[in-house]
């Protein structure tokens, strides 16, 4: 799932791909808390109407996103049959909260399509430089995105060799214990990568603070001019 | 230069290494050897200040490992035997450009050193793809690129080409030669074959036990020493 998300942006030369990760992340939550201040099916089809002409303009192929929608039908059946069950009279209601995550779903899709990991990693960074106040490290929790982003596809392949290697050795994938020995050891590897990814970090001189990055983003008018423009909108709406 | 003076290490009550005394003039291309266990990795990681001595000192260029270890990390790059160990970010121009990025090194100075480091060791075509998708000779050149771009006066190899196939093995081996012909970068090669002492390496360190056993050029290695040392095979 993680490394469906982090693997299927692709530049596309469209306005989405071209806004600032920051506003981007910026309208994303706005767009949420938009969201989740809809009531009536009148308000969702508008907030549907404008999210479906956000996603055309990023031109995200359809095929693309029914792919990423496809793990969550079960969750929306789940929601529905609660609703018929226990609040029968209410499906409306049952069907405002699906689309609500539909369109939850969709503006995330939007983000992770049209923004790439370094562009994320370098907006999060910037965005979490206030809460330094609290003591937080923007640049620690910006690598730790990076590493996540880099090592989950190794961490697949680690848990298939592991699995491989029992399963070479006569191991069942049946038997509990079996699978119990198959994560100590992926556990194990990972602790031991873990160690060493840290002398990797000691040795490249990392630190918090006092840093550059490889390059800087600039917010530019038009930027700022769609933050205000999904700014009004959840004001406006809400 | 860098000197280890008395050099001591252990934990958990096994002693790795005893009583190591060195010192690596700059220039020079030295070849760290030994059997599995004899502490050769253990002894290169107290030069980039990755381990602190448990006795003794490592002094780099008048500095304290101890004190200094950033400064330290700046002289000496550090080459592990695994790059995916190495490897911080997914893209690699990205990642090459992160030890200059925690050195506050500015922007278009970043880009300019990362493209020429990556037009030298032969793989700016690679600069925008996932190191995910690399074969592990080019996830080795890639982590040799991001030691590189930092500009170390000295690179320790922790044996980079075990896990290399002939023809890669020749082509980081090379790269090493080079780096040391033609720039005068001190090298350290952590190596079990003996094969990569032939050629280019001025002197040969044999550890045996955790002590030096043998300090000089490969020419005077006896088949007689190397086997006293469990390096016969």
């Amino acid at each position: 799932m993680v490394r469906n998300i982090m693997g299927q942006y692709r530049y596309k030369d469209t306005p989405i791909h071209r806004l600032d990760a920051r506003i981007k992340i910026i309208c994303v939550i706005l767009l949420s808390i938009f969201l989740f201040s809809l009531e009536t099916m009148k308000e969702m089809a508008l907030a549907t109407g404008f999210i479906t002409l956000v996603t055309v303009l990023a031109r995200i192929s359809p095929k693309q996103l029914l792919r990423n929608l496809r793990s969550f039908v079960f969750l929306f059946g789940f929601i529905l049959l609660m609703y018929y069950l226990f609040d029968r009279q209410n499906m409306i209601g049952g069907y405002v909260v699906v689309i609500r995550f539909l369109l939850l779903l969709l503006i995330s899709a939007v983000l992770t399509f049209s923004t790439s990991a370094s562009e994320l990693i370098y907006a999060a960074e910037k965005l979490l430089r206030p809460f330094r106040i609290l003591r937080l490290k923007p640049r620690r929790i910006a690598v730790m995105i990076a590493i996540t982003i880099r090592f989950i596809p190794m961490l697949f392949k680690e848990a298939q060799n592991v699995r491989d290697a029992q399963l070479s050795r006569g191991a069942s994938w049946k038997k509990p214990h079996h699978i119990g020995h198959w994560a100590a050891a992926l556990l194990q590897k990972t602790l031991m990568q873990a160690c060493r990814l840290a002398d990797a970090l000691d040795a490249r001189n990392y630190k918090d603070e006092g840093h550059t990055h490889f390059r800087e983003y600039r917010i530019k008018p038009k930027d700022m001019a769609a933050g205000i423009v999904i700014l009004l909108l959840t004001v406006l709406l809400s | 230069m860098i000197e280890i003076k008395n050099l001591y290490f252990g934990y958990e009550g096994n002693t790795i290494l005893k009583d190591i005394s060195l010192t690596i003039k700059e220039a020079e291309f030295v070849a760290i050897i030994g059997a599995n266990g004899t502490g050769k990795t253990t002894l290169i990681r107290h030069l980039n200040a990755l381990l602190e001595p448990t006795a003794g000192e490592v002094v780099v260029d008048g500095l304290d490992t101890r004190q200094h270890p950033t400064t330290v990390r700046e002289k000496v790059g550090m080459l592990f035997q695994n790059p995916e160990d190495q490897l911080i970010h997914s893209i690699v121009e990205e990642d090459v450009a992160f030890g200059l990025e925690n050195q506050g090194v500015p922007p278009a100075e970043i880009q300019g050193r990362v493209k020429g480091v990556l037009e030298r060791l032969n793989i700016k075509h690679l600069a925008k793809r996932n190191v995910n998708e690399l074969s592990f000779g080019q996830k080795q050149l890639t982590a040799l690129a991001g030691v590189l771009v930092m500009r170390p006066k000295y690179i320790v190899f922790d044996e980079p080409a075990t896990m290399l196939d002939p023809k890669n093995r020749k082509a980081i081996m090379e790269q090493i030669a080079e780096l040391n012909r033609k720039e005068k970068i001190t090298i350290l090669l952590v190596t079990n074959n003996l094969g990569d002492i032939k050629e280019n390496v001025q002197r040969v360190i044999l550890l045996n036990e955790g002590r030096i056993f043998f300090d000089g050029p490969p020419k005077q290695l006896s088949e007689d020493t190397l086997k006293e040392a469990d390096m016969d095979g």
